[in-house]
């Protein structure tokens, strides 16, 4: 054997070897990466987007840490927003991704109002109506306001406005006659019973899925190793080939 | 052959990313049904028997106990949500004298099916009417890959048409 075919031997060997450590190491990963992937594809159809996994799992990697909670007092009652759920004390009564910008208690009637919408409730929590705030106001809201205790108002950059009671027309009013609702703390009760219940519904199990094929189960460097996975199976696509290449030649 | 094949993913990707989004406010839309005068809103309140023809009609029990729409003369309008896949899909309807006459997409929140927004699609409803059975008079085509959002549409079209016959816009009470 001459020392250039020494040299090529040596060489498709070397090639070789590493083609088989790099794909024993993918290997794992790419089971990984393949059942996870079949889960997702088929997630709507095994309810997996409806399921919610145990809150007890530490895996899941969404559970609050540093929890955003918007709360008012409205009558004898607490409407709060934790994250993108809204409650009635611990009734959660609706999802929202717009934060919460007041609450109050009208006639019988539960007004919760998003930056978006306005939603009414009955006393139970049943909704009675949800209104995009475009169809009522001018322009988009910053505060709720209530005047004599009976009749909601509504603050639109510097003016403030007056619904009828149905709530279908509004009018402009002078800022004095509003009693601004505030924002207040949520007893702590409510707030543990609130985060315990948002736990227990936080990560569906397509979520799960989504963060075991993304990585991201794994922190944040999770997603680089799964993009390290997809590079060695890129190469093992490369190197596969020049192996087959050079044994035909 | 890979750059045309590259140039048509791109193209894909960014027609479904525009789909997404606001395409017209609801009070946009109100203010052109109306030539910029729109009525007052009004509000049917929902009975039993009216909940349970709309969750005949949508598949689902609907969420809320009253409605709010504009009318004047045999015209009505309507801003409804109905969820596609995961996210509700805003549409705007008006109803003339029994019959549809515009089905517009104001806002679509899902990643896929935004075709439902043309008006190659929203056009096809013009004109159709609802049946005893509280079907569309005529046939809607579909789009591939957008099923459920044209579903949502279709069910929006004819609770639009059923709530105006509760309306004192409708042909048979205004007569």
């Amino acid at each position: 054997m001459t020392t250039h075919s020494k040299k090529q031997s040596k060489r498709r060997y070397s090639l070789h070897q590493w083609h088989r450590y790099l794909g024993l190491f993918a290997g794992l990963f790419t089971l990984w990466v393949t059942l996870s992937g079949i889960a997702l594809n088929h997630s709507a159809e095994l309810a997996f987007d409806q399921q919610y996994a145990p809150s007890n799992w530490s895996l899941t990697g969404d559970s609050i840490k540093t929890p955003s909670i918007i709360a008012y007092r409205s009558a004898d009652r607490w409407v709060s927003q934790l994250n993108d759920r809204i409650y009635i004390d611990t009734q959660e009564i609706t999802v929202s991704n717009n934060p919460l910008i007041g609450a109050a208690n009208l006639q019988q009637m539960q007004v919760v109002a998003t930056v978006d919408s306005l939603w009414l409730f009955d006393n139970s929590g049943q909704l009675i109506e949800q209104i995009d705030w475009s169809l009522m106001l001018p322009a988009n809201p910053t505060r709720l306001g209530i005047i004599q205790e009976k009749r909601l108002a509504m603050q639109v950059a510097n003016d403030w406005y007056s619904a009828d009671e149905s709530m279908l027309s509004w009018q402009p009013i002078p800022r004095q006659t509003v009693h601004i609702v505030q924002s207040a703390q949520l007893p702590q009760i409510i707030t543990q019973q609130l985060l315990d219940a948002y736990n227990g519904k936080s990560t569906t199990y397509e979520q799960l899925l989504l963060n075991l094929h993304t990585g991201r189960i794994l922190g944040e460097y999770g997603v680089y190793l799964i993009d390290l996975i997809a590079l060695i199976l890129a190469t093992l696509a490369l190197s596969g080939f020049t192996v087959w290449l050079k044994r035909r030649q | 052959m890979k750059r045309w094949f590259t140039l048509g993913l791109l193209l894909l990707s960014t027609t479904s990313l525009l789909a997404k989004g606001v395409h017209q406010t609801p009070e946009a839309f109100i203010q052109e049904s109306f030539q910029g005068k729109p009525p007052a809103a009004k509000v049917i309140w929902l009975n039993r028997p009216l909940k349970k023809n709309m969750a005949n009609i949508l598949g689902h029990s609907y969420r809320g106990l009253r409605v709010r729409y504009w009318g004047k003369g045999n015209r009505t309008a309507w801003v409804l949500n109905e969820v596609g896949k995961e996210k509700p899909i805003t549409i705007g309807v008006i109803v003339r004298a029994g019959q549809l006459e515009q089905v517009t997409i104001l806002t679509f929140r899902e990643s896929r099916g935004g075709e439902v927004r043309y008006p190659s699609f929203t056009d096809q409803f013009i004109n159709a009417k609802l049946t005893n059975k509280h079907d569309l008079d005529k046939s809607i085509d579909g789009i591939s890959g957008a099923t459920l959002s044209v579903q949502a549409v279709k069910k929006t079209a004819k609770l639009a048409l059923f709530l105006h016959q509760q309306t004192p816009f409708s042909d048979d009470n205004t007569q």
